[in-house]
């Protein structure tokens, strides 16, 4: 009956086995969970980024309609101001009010200042949209045309393509990284019936991040190029 | 007698090491149990909140599309799952397999979408919230209608004139 005593124990020991393989299972089970739920709020986070910079860019663009609203507003102001000989409150620099005095001086007939009026609308609705946009996001505009808020010769009768665009870059830092978004956006023809977001087209909307370089520590190559 | 002998010679363990071994065990096994449970809600925690996510973002998208019928309440132009809890206020419910449902079958929603739109200021400007919410708690967790994401994002909603 000796051999009794060799088997002494041995259930505790499968038991304490199976507990070890259960406790390292589990904890195995728990690390690779985790890992799942970092990943998990990773991609979170990164798309929460994503419609944090996009909603800078709908904010930008939101300022560039008012811009243009206002834009509107004040021109038709300036309009009736004109037509009714105070320039002084057309809310015009002084080379602009000199400029559009002179020229309604040089025509004759009601019927030739009333369309000199109109087509200086638009480009007085250009003055102004790039003015407020100017004052909101400062180096972000530019125009092909010319620079409605310097170039005061553009409101005399000379005819002229309407449009100016607005470019910013929204960046912002997430884990580590830059995240950017361009946004690039053309205001062109501002007619009387038409709304800010008709005038408005968006030229680029794009997001991206810096892209991560690559660090080589090990030397795989280990020859000498000839 | 000689097994009797054999018996009353035979060393066996006390009811102090039977307690410990039992108590040991126990504490061992408990442990181990909530450590499963644990990676089991780990697990569908981060399926909730991928789900989440991707539902998330595609409401969002969709509500970019055509704004105006989010923030009028068009019914007729949205989904049959959505349902309209206020003005500008959205509930989309899902099953426990994240299977949108109807609103008259909310009492077997396990997943509740809430999508909230309002106006930033008065210039065409809209903000979208849209937080996620699973009704009944996880295993181990007594926190009922826990909320598992949130989102939000802006849309330019002009041209038109409404009351909030």
């Amino acid at each position: 009956m000796k051999w009794l005593r060799s088997n002494r124990g041995s259930s505790s020991i499968l038991v304490a086995l199976a507990l070890i393989m259960l406790v390292v299972f589990s904890i195995l089970a728990v690390s690779t969970s985790s890992a799942n739920l970092r990943l998990a709020r990773k991609h979170a986070e990164t798309v929460k980024t994503y419609y944090n910079l996009d909603s800078e860019g709908e904010r930008f663009l939101n300022d560039v309609y008012n811009g243009i609203r206002q834009g509107k507003e004040k021109a038709s102001h300036a309009i009736h101001s004109i037509s009714e000989g105070e320039l002084s409150d057309a809310g015009l620099s002084a080379d602009m009010i000199d400029i559009i005095r002179a020229t309604l001086g040089s025509l004759s007939g009601s019927s030739e200042r009333q369309n000199y009026l109109d087509e200086l609308y638009p480009k007085l609705v250009m003055y102004f949209a790039m003015k407020a946009v100017t004052e909101a996001y400062p180096e972000c505009v530019a125009s092909m045309a010319g620079d409605y808020l310097n170039n005061a010769h553009l409101y005399s009768t000379v005819p002229v393509e309407l449009n100016f665009i607005v470019r910013k870059t929204f960046i912002l830092e997430y884990d580590n990284s830059l995240r950017y978004l361009s946004v690039s956006i053309k205001v062109s023809d501002p007619e009387r019936d038409k709304e800010p977001q008709d005038i408005c087209n968006i030229l680029e909307w794009r997001m991206w991040q810096e892209s991560s370089e690559y660090k080589n520590e090990h030397d795989l190559w280990e020859g000498r190029p000839e | 007698m000689d097994n009797m002998g054999y018996i009353k010679t035979r060393k066996g363990f006390t009811l102090i090491e039977m307690i410990i071994a039992v108590a040991l065990l126990a504490v061992a096994g408990t442990m181990v149990v909530r450590l499963f449970v644990h990676a089991h809600v780990c697990n569908r925690l981060a399926a909730d909140i991928d789900r989440s996510v991707f539902y998330g973002s595609a409401w969002i998208e969709k509500i970019k599309s055509s704004p105006w019928d989010w923030i009028e309440g068009k019914t007729s132009t949205q989904e049959p799952v959505v349902s309209a809890s206020g003005p500008g206020s959205y509930v989309v419910y899902y099953d426990d397999s994240w299977q949108p449902i109807f609103e008259d079958q909310a009492q077997k929603a396990a997943y509740a979408m809430h999508i909230d739109l309002y106006r930033i200021s008065g210039d065409g400007l809209w903000a979208i919230e849209l937080r996620t919410f699973r009704i009944k708690p996880y295993p181990l967790r007594q926190k009922p209608y826990e909320e598992i994401y949130a989102l939000s994002a802006m849309v330019n909603a002009i041209g038109k004139v409404v009351e909030p």
